[in-house]
């Protein structure tokens, strides 16, 4: 099912059209320029969608770039997993590419620019053949998403982008001693072609095992924002422009999230780390994250910054789906990284366009925007009930297999942080909703009228409402092939085979 | 036996229920698209649509009573295994279905005047008709994933109806009716997860394969189903919301809210009973419990298998089975519901709020016959009986109270009953079908409460001489549920007969209403509601004709009832002398407490002034005042809990940046001072010494004696060779 292919390196060079054209073209053409950029980014989109047969058959295409010594080599290899994950990547940044075109006034150049390159990035990440090949694109991703977050250059973003760095480059190190542990006590194999784990009891220690799980957790775990590493999320977010918030809460914390789906499927495989135990503490720790996340959101008037929380607990669905080692909860955890992308993309999307219309950031601020902004609100409150877990809808789904996963793996004590969470949800996320449409400024009974159609600009309004529908769509429709369960479902079978 | 197996084995295939689903959709899209530009068009869709979904929905009835169960394969929320949104309708589902659908035909009628003085009434039909999909998508399926799919989507789409007017009112209202709407879905959703973690599925019949067991995630499983479907049913002590909401929302909401909604609740707590009750008799029959009983093989669930034989006769004969302690606890649950209701129904002043609160009180009659329908097991069919009967009877009285209550509002813009009066003479169509309902609701022979109270009152007896037979110690407890639902009836006579007194016969009070333009409603809205008080009239009239074509064929489908119990109800003569002579003590009852209320002057104790009508209670003795406490204790806990984990946050913060910057220091300043600059001194300064002394020493000597030196090294240099080569070879 292995075959030789330049797919993979072809998807992940596209978006590098766009850094073409943006040295190419002068600068008097900016639209021709900016939306040369967007076909970059749909060029990208397009030649993942291409491979969409062979990640639904299970064929893993391979390309091998360099070999830098024996067993540690640079591999791009296209498998279901890291298909997935590529198209999140490049659906999500074509909209946002999109979105962009009229949000971004200044330094349209720095920011297209970087905005492709991490696109490239993370599809190399994801395209990863073995542990080596992913921290070079993810170290490379961590460097070029620096530019995003600090774009608006005030001191505020300054700070935000270099807390960033800071976390970053300490992951970075810990996740260097990882790879070099997992080298060392897992037989020189990095790779991730192996569905039953690389790692065994008999060529290390108990205690080897678990510090090497653990060190890849504390650095993957600044990426997935696991709660005690989380601290440069709420800040970065609300400082980044909003279409690179939506790619760093949608695409660029799932990076983190994606790197541990490899190490528990790949590099540990499901029968170890439940032999270790190790599945425990981890849990606790998504559980934590989970309920906490949404405590801070809670009081969080700044609408981006409680965006951002409410990202830190969402992504931890995900580990909890990994932790919890069974068939359901493997899946949910896997569509759960699609779904949310879906969901926190749209919000934050919205709030761009909040910002941009209204230049309202807080929530107290935020009365009577329902009706200024008829579409976006609406969008934003689909969102908001898919977050909460209301059905029809993706969040709901991902909430469901999660509960469901709970109960397969015998530990129901985990529906009660489900539950709790959806509560919290509910708890932040309505009475954003309820500013929006049930409150206004000025007299009680001026009642506002909805203004349909004159909102904002089509190339914000589009993306927006793209994945308002699809967020439920994916949430009706759930099988439908190249729909997230799709792909989850071969994963899944490749973990689970019998 | 023979009927589960044939309603497992059925479910043809029918495209009704969809479509029953899909019209008022349709008629929402119309509504919407029409809008304020086409006002009638709007109107006029909202009552086309429900219409044809009554059409529908009685033709699926009539199809499901003949042919058994049918579904439709929709296939979607698909998530593998049983998780998969399809449709199925029982006779059950189809019943309350029926019901549903009548009411939101009478109301959509009820809307074509009324919602003149309501703004935003394009919203209004949208969310109004959307509803009715959601809610009929509660009744017409069978598993509980798909019903929670559609409990949730009902519970959140009618939101928009509680807070219609946005006024200050509404929004409190609409605030509460979120909040337990979202603690009951997730409770609801807990409940659900406990239920397929112990049985295996979802589905409300489950296969005979699945595990079950007993213990606490059963029981857990039961309180958290309960629980949610208790907030919709406005069950004490989860009805906070009902009274704030009902009133809040526009009057054909609130009959609907009041009519159906809360009919949903229910409805999952009677799906849950028989869920439990339809459990695989075969399991029962091997434990051997059920001669114990002399009863039949179903009402022995929780205990009857897997202890064996005897543990399980031991177990039946001590007290209770699982089911039978549901059923217990439900009874009781209802008993607490209408009692509560009852008397907070009897102090308000406000028409619709006190009818919200007489729809928390009826709930505990509808509650009260689950509970004996779960309790008395396969013999349950009178407990189910008076279920379904009052279930349809509430829909039809409190409907058209509710659209009544709009008429009076719409045309003397007034609610409170006190500042009415006499509006018999203005109003006396809308007064003739409030009387009927009036009348109906107090159980009045001939019509429709009479006969469902009356089946209710049986099926108590029932449970009281089954828990006397077998000994239970809930035997006492059951009578004395008897003798509070007959106090009940008589409250329910007081306060009805205060709310028409006061509204419509009392003499008209000064600074009320202006008596002058006052008319009789438009007649549409007249239409509506005298739609429901016909149907209050039929069910009271003909109760034999309700018995035998309606209840008793549902009662037949379904599972695991003794087909002989149902055969008694459907041949069970309801005016027989012994029925009717229930009803005196109620009215006694009602009539003192009237007496009591009405005509204080009587009653001018010293020093005891009991204004019974007018009753405030201290807001600490209402449990929305401990609920609102309970949360604002938990969140401060968790916003403790936040400070700490923030505070150890920053310490560890601070203290890592001490530590580091120590480090740093260390590794900057004093290591490299200590392991660089110190050997370096060192070392240069031994240099230094070197240097000089073999200068000042050594660089003569050398001069001096250099021939020899350089032979002297020669030697060695050879010697070295030698020895070298020696080694080496």
């Amino acid at each position: 099912m292995e075959k030789n292919s330049v797919m993979p390196l072809v998807a992940m060079l596209l978006p590098w059209l766009s850094l073409a054209v943006i040295i190419a073209i002068p600068k008097q053409r900016r639209a021709l320029r900016l939306w040369l950029c967007v076909l970059g980014s749909a060029a990208a989109f397009a030649a993942v969608l291409s491979m969409a047969g062979d990640a639904l058959d299970g064929r893993v295409l391979t390309m091998n770039i360099a070999s830098v010594v024996e067993g540690i080599e640079i591999t791009l290899r296209m498998d279901t997993l890291g298909y997935y994950f590529a198209l999140v990547i490049s659906f999500i940044w074509l909209l946002a590419t999109v979105y962009s075109v009229r949000y971004i006034d200044h330094k349209e150049n720095r920011f297209f620019a970087f905005f492709a390159l991490c696109e490239s990035f993370l599809m190399g990440c994801a395209f990863s053949a073995n542990m080596f090949t992913y921290f070079i694109f993810y170290e490379m991703m961590t460097f070029g998403s620096y530019p995003l977050i600090v774009h608006e250059e005030t001191a505020i973003a300054r700070r935000a982008a270099y807390k960033y760095l800071v976390y970053a480059i300490c992951a970075g190190t810990v996740l260097f001693f990882a790879i070099v542990a997992h080298y060392f006590w897992g037989g020189g194999d990095l790779s991730f072609g192996h569905w039953e784990g690389v790692m065994s009891l008999e060529t290390a220690s108990r205690a080897a095992l678990m510090t090497v799980f653990f060190t890849y957790l504390a650095g993957f775990g600044v990426k997935a924002a696991i709660m005690p590493l989380h601290g440069w999320v709420p800040d970065a977010h609300p400082a980044a422009p909003s279409p690179a918030s939506a790619v760093l809460s949608g695409v660029i914390l799932k990076a983190g999230a994606f790197g541990i789906m490899r190490v528990v499927f790949n590099v540990f495989g499901v029968d170890l780390l439940r032999e270790l135990k190790a599945y425990i503490p981890f849990a606790v720790l998504a559980s934590v994250t989970i309920v906490m996340a949404s405590v801070f959101a809670l009081t969080q008037d700044n609408l981006k910054r409680r965006l951002a929380y409410s990202s830190i607990g969402q992504v931890s669905y995900i580990l909890l789906g990994l932790a919890l080692l069974a068939h359901d909860g493997e899946l949910g955890g896997i569509m759960h990284l699609a779904h949310h992308a879906l969901m926190k993309g749209c919000l934050f999307l919205c709030a761009g366009i909040i910002l941009v219309k209204t230049g309202k950031k807080n929530i107290s601020e935020m009365k009577g925007i329902g009706y200024q902004l008829p579409l976006t609100m609406i969008c934003f409150t689909i969102c908001a009930l898919a977050m909460m877990g209301t059905p029809p809808s993706v969040g709901f789904i991902s909430k469901w297999l999660l509960g469901s996963g709970a109960l397969q793996s015998g530990n129901p004590v985990y529906l009660i942080v489900l539950l709790v969470s959806a509560l919290l949800n509910a708890a932040y996320f309505l009475p954003i909703v309820y500013t929006a449409f049930f409150q206004w400024e000025g007299e009680e009974e001026e009642h506002p009228k909805l203004q349909w159609g004159r909102e904002t600009d089509l190339e914000m309004l589009v993306p927006v409402v793209v994945l308002a529908v699809l967020v439920l769509v994916v949430g009706i429709w759930v099988k439908v092939p190249g729909f997230p369960h799709s792909f989850a479902d071969v994963v899944v079978k490749l973990i689970f085979p019998h | 036996m023979s009927g589960h197996a044939a309603s497992a084995a059925a479910a043809a295939s029918s495209t009704l229920p969809p479509l029953a689903l899909l019209l008022p959709s349709l008629g929402a899209a119309a509504a919407a698209w029409a809008g304020e530009r086409r006002p009638r068009v709007r109107g006029w869709a909202a009552v086309l649509s429900t219409g044809a979904a009554f059409g529908v929905v009685l033709a699926l009835l009539v199809r499901v009573l003949d042919g058994g169960a049918v579904s439709f394969h929709l296939g979607l929320l698909d998530l593998g295994g049983s998780f998969l949104l399809d449709l199925g309708v029982d006779a059950v589902g189809a019943f309350f279905g029926l019901f549903a659908s009548i009411l939101w035909f009478a109301a959509s009628f009820h809307c074509l005047r009324y919602l003149e003085h309501e703004e935003r009434r394009t919203r209004f039909y949208l969310f109004m008709l959307l509803t009715e999909t959601a809610t009929l998508g509660v009744f017409f399926v069978q598993d509980f994933f798909s019903l929670f799919v559609f409990f949730e989507a009902m519970g959140l789409l009618a939101y928009m109806l509680v807070i219609h007017n946005e006024s200050e009112k509404a929004r409190a209202a609409a605030r509460k009716y979120l909040a337990m709407t979202v603690v009951g879905g997730l409770s609801l959703l807990g409940g659900i997860w406990l239920f397929l973690y112990y049985s295996g599925g979802v589905a409300f019949s489950p296969s005979a394969e699945s595990a079950w067991t007993t213990g606490p995630v059963k029981a857990l499983a039961l309180v958290f189903l309960l629980a949610g479907f208790g907030v919709k049913a406005g069950m004490v002590p989860l009805h906070v919301w009902l009274p704030d909401a009902h009133p809040a929302a526009p009057s054909p909401a609130s009959a609907l809210l009041s009519g159906v909604m809360i009919k949903a609740g229910a409805y999952g707590i009677i799906r849950t009973a028989l869920t439990f009750l339809s459990q695989p008799a075969s399991h029962g029959m091997e434990g051997g419990g059920h001669a114990v009983l002399g009863r039949g093989a179903l009402s022995l669930i929780a205990s009857g298998h897997g202890a064996g034989g005897e543990a399980a006769a031991g177990h039946a004969a001590s007290g209770m089975t699982g089911v039978q302690a549901l059923g217990f606890a439900v009874i009781w649950l209802g008993i607490a519901t209408m009692f509560t209701g009852m008397l907070l129904a009897l102090v308000q002043s406000d028409v619709k709020r006190t009818l919200a609160y007489s729809s928390v009180s009826q709930m505990g009659y509808i509650l009260l016959g689950a509970g004996c329908l779960s309790f008395l097991g396969a013999e349950g069919s009178m407990g189910m009986g008076g279920f379904l009967y009052h279930v349809i009877n509430h829909a039809f009285f409190k409907g058209c109270f509710f659209l009544a209550a709009g008429s009076l509002l719409f045309r003397s813009h007034e609610l409170d009953m006190y500042r009415m009066g006499g509006l018999w003479r203005k109003m006396p169509l809308t007064c003739l079908c409030w009387c009927l309902a009036a009348l109906g609701i107090m159980g009045i022979p001939l019509l429709n409460g009479f006969v469902s109270k009356t089946l209710l009152h049986h099926a108590v007896v029932e449970a009281h001489h089954l828990a006397g037979e077998s000994h239970l110690w809930a035997s006492g407890w059951i009578k004395l549920a008897e003798i509070l639902f007959i106090v009940t009836s008589g409250g329910t006579i007081a306060y009805i007969s205060k709310m028409t007194y006061y509204v419509f016969f009392a003499r008209p009070t000064e600074g009320g209403h202006h008596q002058g333009d006052l008319r009789e409603a438009p007649a549409w809205m007249v239409v509506g509601t005298s739609l429901l008080a016909l149907g209050v009239l039929f069910n009271g009239l003909l109760p034999g004709v309700m018995l035998r074509k309606l209840v008793t064929p549902v009662l037949s489908s379904v599972p695991g009832l003794d087909q002989h119990g149902v055969e008694h109800l459907a041949h069970m003569a309801v005016f027989s002398w012994a029925n009717l002579k229930e009803v005196l003590l109620p009215l006694l009852i009602g009539a003192a407490l009237f007496t009591l209320g009405a005509r204080r002057e009587l009653f001018r104790l010293k020093r005891v002034r009991l204004d019974l009508f007018r009753l405030r209670l201290p807001s600490w003795m209402g449990v929305d005042w401990w609920y609102l406490h309970a949360a604002r204790a938990s969140l401060a806990f968790l916003y403790i809990g936040r400070r700490v984990y923030g505070d150890a946050e920053d310490g560890l913060v601070k203290t890592a940046r001490s530590v580091a910057s120590r480090l740093v220091r260390l590794v900057r300043v004093d290591m490299k001072r200590l392991l660089w600059y110190r050997p370096m001194e060192a070392a240069s300064g031994l240099c230094g010494e070197v240097w000089t002394a073999l200068r000042r020493r050594a660089l003569p000597a050398v001069r001096e004696y250099q021939g020899d030196l350089a032979m002297g090294a020669l030697a060695l240099a050879v010697a070295l060779t030698l020895f070298l080569i020696m080694r080496l070879l």
